[in-house]
């Protein structure tokens, strides 16, 4: 009887250990650097959200631009620039790229999260259905339109081999770049339901716009640049802080150089020195100055100078420039005509009026205007004739990870 | 502060005056049996009573006794078996003379075999190893304390991932465990359960720096060691990879009656100097490289007191070292302060009480993965300081503050007989604040005119023990001993972190004074675990030992709901020796098998599916996307069982074996989501690995010769290890960050994995176009040896003199030399250099655009079988393919040798000096000779710190030092 009441103290201990065990681990202090997705359920979290989106996209905006730019002829990679030393930089230049190329990985990584979250808010929003509809419309404008923006980047800067350009989203077939923009398209579309003020509107009307362009369709691109962004307007900026940092100031810029420009930037201020306003380079250190010569040194953009630099990453300039394009392809938009339209692009930077203006002209004049924006890429696709060897990537391609983990993909 | 730890010292010297007790006499010496030299230090005393004394410097004891009954007097001494006499008071008890015979494998010191189990290492059913880490550091000089395991515990492997003065290093047990957690044991320290992170803070390049360089390894009495899941599944989750107690040194009677207290002091002066010399057949800047080294000064002091009395014994100390690594910026002042006291207040009550309080102040180097190291603007292009400039890299400056204090309470207590109840608590506490600074008036890639970067962390660690012990006789031969206990662990870890840049004046360094705020954060981590074990040994007349057990885990890291994880384990040990068909030439043949599981936890968040952090940017801040977790995620599962023996023959010889398989299950992991997911921000984690690991270790040890002038001791320790993953579940092979270390199936974890060259395309006129290489990867070895070892021997020798040696060797190592790879695309390889001149390919090609053009090197003829040769040498040093640069690492190393010389017998024959019990003078070095067909500096360091993914890879890592001591010991 004695033992037995020993047993039965034991096991009502061990019962309480037990008991006590349990709720000794799971009453710890909650974490304060992150919050679990249901909370994020809620009207109050919305705003909060919407800004992740547009954070989201200036991650992938200015890494896009610059090693498109690099992948293109804008922009070039030497070891012998001072502070040079990524071999996937390298890579890109020459366009033998690797598929683990670790810094495509990273913006093709980005990318998708910029799809995932634009498409997110709109689940979100659609889910939680707040009462205040402007903030509803707003967070509707903002998912479409860097939904739009993240398909379109797509089909412009990726492909699956060398000559084919396109994209993935969410663990699907590739997605070819025709395809792509009809995607970005409906997108667009959508978001300019919901703008909420001119300027939006006209910032939808303008990439929309320029998405038909490089889609061929210059009837439609012509409808929707006439509605875009005109002179005087403020451009559509990727912002930048010391925190997030624009790309182009760390690995091309100010704070580290291993990405130099052409040296036909330096010919264009040398051929007329006020183009200097609005290309915007700055010498940078060479370790063996034989090695560059005649120039005697590398050049670097300066048009973003510090880590919160922003890009434009539309102005009325392009859209002029789209417009005057889109003219002498036989699609007047009804801003003018394409010299006048050139001209005042020109004149906006106080570069003297051209006389005459055809496609090659255009096309040069986008080169200088669109300098580090990431649209030398797209017009080399378009018209431009392609600066490296065959067999070499024109885009920056869908990387191995994808490849390796969508399984329909090959 | 130090007023009051003044007072403390001077609390406990005084203590133990006063206290002591006196009567009837008994009084004796002890001898060693075999030499016949007195024994000092002796631990004397009788069975069931408080009553005790030490043996002085010439082997003698007095002690009181006043009882009338028949007693058992007890005889122990470190390192020797213990004696144990029956004795009547009515008896002469004035003259005893007691000889003890040397425990060379120390079989019967008591050993840990689980978390309140402890047991004479003869009858132990599991391995451990035991480190006597004070005879060591009587014998040498040791930095830190993985200096004191190295090489001196079987199957155990324990490297420093770098030469930094207060860096980082790495334990692999046995085969790694499994596949999950970072391959490191639990640490305790005195029962205290202790923060072993590598801390990075704002990094430097790759290295951290380690929690445990703020213990002072002079404090340690020994350290014990189980290496699996077998001996370690009671400790519960996380105790897959082993367990090291560290035990500091206790309280001990001074050494001969009356006196009160011994004191010992020991001043150190050594230097850390460069190893390896770059070569300038390797580098073209090997020169500027080398320029770069100077040899940094050690100055120790260490102090310690120890004695007490029947009812109090005290161990104190104080120890200052500084010291300056081989590199400018690296350096490291510790100042420890340490109280330990054992109280007896009664003969049912026991108290011990442990505390130590750490000063140290560190400055980190900058090196490996790093535009700032001096390494990389020496060895990466020909020409040096391309990235930085010289005396900016000097301005450069990266301190440590870190104040830790440990401490630990236990209390034991024995109602009645055959029980016993403990209660312990420990505490871990440390702060450490980093200060990181780039100077305004000097220039720096990506950095705006200065910047100053802050980084704070708060770790308290708490372990709660609770256990009843009850020790009875089932039948007649057959005695049981069942333990119920409880351990809760509680940690909490804060760090807040700040960096301006956009100062406008060098003077005033403050963050406030920068204009932008370029960094700023905090994090906070706070994790449980809890488990209840139940064990219980039976041991059948002396021979026959098995134990059973069973521990029941809970922790807040697993799953939302924190389900419980039951560890059961059991082992069985037979003393052979003791049947009477063994040879009397066995003293010990014990055999012992056993079967233990544990686990590794996952990560504290995996268990949250989609966790969203504020990103700020230029919209302000916004959710992104943070970690994506797995409700239903477990902890891994590792099942050990293993097989050994223990034995001694010949009296001085003495063998042991264990061969253990290890089976991990429930692996963890992380699942890549394709990017086009969006769900990029980290892996998934499933339980969905497995592997399997296989090995033994063996120690051999031989003292052959003994004698009052002469003592021979060697030890030889030979391990074999080796590991497959066998199942990823269908997940990718998972890389590191360079994408050559792989865990992936069939291959062991941390396989090298890339392309293989095969030699030099050519087109038909004979011509270098390319390299060939494999269609897919290869396996190019391991960055973890398969076997290791180390010999050492100890010589003492005319009496005083003491030699000491200790080499050891890896064998089946591999290392990528990243090192090399990288400045041979820059044109700093002197040998590539002359093959792309040779076949004209400098300055123009890919492979050699790079490549200066030198036109006093004689091209060859395309089409000649020297063009061809050429060709294929380049091939195989073409840095675009990783392959070429995994190097075989095996390599011998003479790690440790000194030699001492005890003037304990000169100063007896100076009456005056009474009061010196002894002085002893040595010299050590470390890191002495290396052979090794690697061509880098170190085949042991690795890039990326002791923590990362990244193995065995030297990438501008600094080569470990070294190390030359001189030091000189005085006891009182």
């Amino acid at each position: 009887m004695k033992n037995i009441l020993k047993f039965n103290w034991i096991i009502f201990a061990i019962s309480l250990l037990f008991i006590s065990c349990e709720d000794y681990v799971t009453d710890i202090d909650p974490l304060i650097d992150a919050v679990e997705d249901e909370r994020l359920n809620d009207a109050s979290q919305i705003n909060f959200v919407l800004k992740g989106v547009k954070t989201q996209y200036s991650e992938v905006q200015d890494a896009i631009s610059c090693l498109s730019g690099a992948l293109s002829d804008e922009i070039i990679y030497s070891a012998n620039l001072q502070g040079a030393s990524f071999p996937s930089f390298q890579e890109i230049d020459v366009g033998v790229i690797e598929l683990d190329n670790n810094s495509v990985d990273n913006v093709y990584d980005d990318l998708g999260e910029l799809r995932l979250f634009a498409d997110d808010l709109i689940r979100r929003v659609n889910d939680v259905n707040p009462s205040d509809t402007d903030l509803k419309n707003e967070a509707l404008f903002v998912g479409n339109l860097y939904g739009a923006i993240a398909r379109y980047f797509y089909a412009v800067y990726f492909g699956l081999n060398p000559d084919e350009g396109g994209g993935v989203i969410d663990n699907g077939p590739f997605i070819p770049s025709d395809d792509m923009f009809d995607l970005a398209v409906e997108k667009f579309q959508a978001a300019i339901t919901f703008a909420a003020d001119a300027h939006d509107l006209k910032v939808a009307h303008s990439l929309l716009g320029r998405t038909y362009l490089y889609m061929g369709d210059y009837a439609n691109a012509a409808t929707h640049v006439a509605q875009g962004l005109v002179e005087g307007d403020d451009p559509f900026q990727s912002l930048h802080t010391v925190i997030a940092d624009n790309y182009w100031w760390g690995y091309a810029g100010a704070g580290r150089c291993q990405l130099g420009v052409d040296f036909r930037f330096k010919d264009y201020i040398d051929d007329d020195p006020a183009e200097a306003n609005r290309i915007i380079i700055a010498p940078t250190p060479a370790i063996d100055t034989n090695a560059v010569a005649p120039y005697g040194t590398y050049y670097r953009q300066d048009m973003y100078p510090a880590q919160g630099s922003p890009i434009n990453a539309l102005t009325w300039q392009e859209n002029y420039l789209m417009a005057a394009e889109l003219e002498l392809r036989g699609q007047a938009a009804g801003l003018g005509t394409a010299l006048d339209l050139v001209n005042a692009v020109r004149t906006s930077h106080e570069i003297a009026d051209l006389a005459a203006v055809d496609l090659d002209v255009i096309f040069e004049e986008r080169d200088k205007e669109l300098f580090t924006t990431g649209a030398r890429l797209i017009d080399q696709h378009r018209y431009v004739p392609w600066h490296l060897g065959a067999g070499t990537w024109k885009y920056l391609p869908i990387t191995r990870s994808e490849r390796a983990n969508n399984p329909n993909i090959d | 502060m130090q007023k009051f730890l003044m007072f403390l010292f001077y609390l406990i010297l005084i203590s133990g005056v006063g206290l002591q007790v006196f009567g009837v006499e008994i009084k004796g010496v002890v001898t060693d049996s075999q030499t016949d030299e007195p024994l000092g230090g002796v631990n004397v005393y009788i069975e069931g009573t408080n009553i005790g004394a030490v043996t002085d410097k010439d082997g003698y004891f007095t002690m009181a006794y006043d009882g009338t009954e028949l007693f058992t007097l007890h005889i122990n001494y470190v390192g020797y078996k213990s004696v144990s006499m029956e004795l009547n008071p009515s008896d002469d008890l004035s003259a005893l003379e007691i000889a003890m015979n040397e425990d060379i494998f120390q079989s019967e010191t008591i050993v840990v075999t689980g978390i309140a189990s402890r047991t004479s290492k003869d009858v132990a059913e599991v391995a451990v190893s035991r480190v006597p880490t004070a005879d060591y550091l009587e014998a040498t000089a040791y930095q830190d304390l993985s200096q004191l395991v190295a090489g001196k515990v079987s199957g155990v492997q324990l490297a420093p991932s770098s030469g930094n003065v207060g860096g980082g290093f790495r334990f692999f047990m046995r085969s790694g465990g499994g596949l999950n957690g970072n391959e490191q044991p639990v640490i305790y320290i005195d029962g205290v359960r202790v923060d072993d992170s590598e801390v990075l803070g704002y990094g430097v390049g790759g290295q951290g720096m380690s929690v445990l360089s703020s213990l002072n390894p002079e404090d340690i009495e020994n350290i014990e060691v189980l290496k699996g899941p077998a001996g370690a599944a009671t400790y519960g989750t996380n105790g897959s990879n082993g367990v090291v107690l560290i035990t500091t040194k206790t309280g001990k009677r001074a050494r001969g009656e009356p006196k009160a207290i011994s004191i010992n002091y020991r001043f150190l002066s050594g230097i850390n100097a460069q190893s390896y010399e770059y070569s300038e057949d390797d580098y073209v800047s090997a020169k500027d490289a080398n320029g770069l080294f100077r040899d940094g000064n050690i100055t120790q002091h260490s102090l310690s007191a120890t004695g007490g009395t029947n009812y109090v014994k005290y161990f104190t100390s104080f120890d200052r070292r500084n010291e300056e690594g081989i590199l400018h910026g690296n350096r490291m002042d510790r100042k420890t302060v340490r109280a330990n006291i054992d109280a007896f207040p009664t003969e049912k009550v026991s108290l011990q009480l442990a505390s130590n309080f750490s000063f140290t102040e560190m400055s980190r180097p900058w090196n490996d993965n790093n535009i700032y190291g001096p390494l990389g603007n020496t060895l990466l292009w020909p020409v040096s300081f391309s990235y930085t400039d010289s005396a900016s890299l000097r301005a450069l400056s990266d301190l440590h503050n870190i104040n830790r204090f440990i401490g630990s309470a236990k209390v034991s207590y024995t109602p009645f007989k055959n029980f016993e109840a403990q209660v312990g608590v420990g505490i871990d506490n440390s702060d450490w604040r980093q200060d990181q600074t780039f100077p305004q008036n000097r220039p720096y890639m990506l950095v705006n005119n200065g910047r100053r970067s802050i980084w704070n962390r708060q770790n308290q660690q708490f372990t709660y023990d609770l256990n009843i012990r009850y020790s009875y006789d089932i039948m007649e031969g057959l005695k049981a001993n069942s333990v119920l206990g409880s351990q809760l662990f509680d940690r909490k870890a804060q760090t807040s972190y700040v960096q301006a840049e956009g100062f406008d004046t060098e003077l005033i360094t403050d963050v406030g004074a920068g204009a932008d705020f370029t960094d700023k954060g905090e994090s906070k981590t706070h994790l449980r675990d809890a488990g209840i074990f139940f064990e219980t040994s039976l041991s059948y007349i002396d021979q026959y030992y098995l134990t059973l057990g069973i521990r029941r885990d809970y922790a807040s890291s697993v799953g939302t709901e924190a389900p419980s994880i039951n560890y059961p384990k059991a082992s069985f040990a037979v003393r052979l020796d003791r049947y009477d068909f063994m040879p009397s030439l066995l003293n010990l043949f014990k055999l012992r098998l056993a079967y233990g599981e544990s686990g590794q936890l996952p990560d504290e968040r995996d268990a949250i599916p989609y966790l969203w952090a504020a990103q700020t940017g230029g919209y302000g801040a916004g959710a992104v996307i943070d970690q994506i977790g797995n409700a239903e995620i477990e902890p891994e599962r590792i099942k050990e069982f293993e097989v050994g023996f223990e034995s001694e023959f010949f009296t001085n010889y003495a063998l042991e074996f264990t061969y253990y398989r290890q089976y991990a299950s429930n692996s963890i992991v992380g699942r890549e989501e394709s990017p086009s997911t969006g769900l990029t921000a980290s892996s998934i984690p499933y339980n969905i690995g497995s592997m399997e690991s296989s090995g033994f270790e063996s120690l051999l040890q031989a003292t052959p010769i003994r004698t009052k002038n002469y003592e021979l001791s060697m030890n030889l320790i030979w391990n074999y290890q080796k590991n497959e993953v066998t199942d990823l579940g269908g997940a990718q092979p998972i890389f590191d960050g360079f994408d050559v270390n792989v865990i992936k199936e069939d291959l062991p974890k941390h396989e090298f994995y890339t392309f293989k060259v095969k030699g030099a395309l050519l087109d038909d006129n004979g011509v270098y176009i390319n390299t060939d290489v494999t269609d897919d990867r290869v396996a190019f070895g391991n960055p973890i040896p398969e076997q290791t070892g180390s010999f050492s021997i100890n010589f003492r020798f005319l009496k005083n003199f003491n030699f000491y040696a200790l080499m050891d060797w890896a064998i089946g190592n591999k290392v990528y030399n990243y090192s090399a790879q990288f400045p041979t695309r820059l044109g700093n390889n002197p040998e590539f250099n002359k093959l792309a001149n040779q076949l004209d390919l400098a300055g123009a090609s890919n492979v050699a655009g790079l490549i200066p053009i030198d036109t006093t090197i004689v091209r060859l003829t395309p089409g000649t079988a020297a063009y061809e040769n050429a060709a294929n040498e380049l091939a195989r040093l073409d840095w675009r393919w990783d392959g070429n640069y995994v190097e075989d690492g095996d390599f011998f190393k003479l790690r440790e040798i000194s030699i001492s010389y005890s003037f304990a017998d000169l100063l007896d024959k100076i009456p005056s000096y009474k009061l010196v019990d002894d002085i002893i003078l040595g010299f050590s070095a470390r890191n002495i000779w290396t052979s090794t067909k690697y061509s880098g500096p170190d085949p042991e360091v690795n890039f990326a710190g002791s923590r990362s993914l990244s193995r065995g890879v030297d990438f501008l890592t600094l080569q470990n030092p070294r190390v030359y001591n001189f030091w000189l010991r005085v006891a009182l």
